[in-house]
């Protein structure tokens, strides 16, 4: 019986601890999505970041295009010094 | 034989720590894991199928995992996975140029070979669990049938 319930809690447990750790990890993550647009290719284009439209440092950009927060192309996104 | 399940034990356990911690990392990010696979020139045409598939199997394979019935074909399945996340890194690592891993929380923080070397100890230990499960299974085989030739 206490062998079944070891057993049976521990996965349990694993799994809320692993879920805990992924919550917290995100949390903490600073990444996000920057949009541009590349005359070249058609529509707005996203690439993963790690600028912030909060941050006073210079502008980030991909490929040479001025990445922003939105796909509206709003807010230019800058680097987390 | 109690040290050999517990070996299988802790070595589920650490696979249902790493499925579910990935698995649950991509979904809650999921827009930039969509967008990652994006960006990946092998991917980037099943990246939503990949984006959906690869949670799920995860999260599918930690379910497996704890049931006892179903553990050799999840640790296989397990292996296996592996295996195709080993293979895809090597081609990343031999064909592209600089592309983010999609690995989701802070195994994206690993450079590509570190998540290799990451990947193989967990294929090695999948190998020792399966190889540990299969022994444990054929000696209760042996036990069972010694005891049905007694009776």
């Amino acid at each position: 019986m206490k062998t079944k319930v070891f057993k049976t809690a521990l996965p349990a447990f694993a799994f809320l601890v692993a879920i805990g750790i992924a919550f917290a990890a995100d949390a903490n993550s600073s990444s996000q999505i920057g949009y541009y647009d590349d005359p070249f290719i058609p529509g707005i284009q996203q690439v993963q970041t790690q600028c912030s439209p909060m941050a006073t440092g210079e502008l980030c950009t991909h490929n040479g295009y001025q990445l922003y927060d939105e796909p509206s192309l709003e807010n230019p996104l800058k680097r987390v010094e | 034989m109690k040290l050999k399940a517990t070996i299988i034990d802790i070595i589920c356990l650490f696979y249902i720590l790493l499925f579910v911690y990935a698995a649950v990392s991509k979904l809650l990010d999921f827009e930039t894991f969509r967008v990652q696979l994006g960006q990946s020139p092998m991917l980037t045409n099943f990246k939503g199928l990949v984006a959906y598939g690869v949670p799920s199997i995860e999260l599918a394979l930690a379910l497996l995992l704890i049931v006892k019935k179903f553990r050799i074909p999840a640790l296989y399945a397990s292996l296996g996975l592996m295996m195709a996340f080993s293979m895809y890194i090597i081609a990343i690592l031999n064909f592209s140029d600089h592309i983010p891993c999609s690995c989701g929380g802070v195994l994206e923080q690993l450079g590509w070979t570190e998540h290799l070397v990451f990947n193989i100890v967990f294929m090695f230990l999948a190998v020792i669990a399966i190889i540990l499960e299969s022994n444990n299974i054929s000696t209760i085989h042996e036990k069972n049938i010694k005891q049905y030739i007694k009776t």
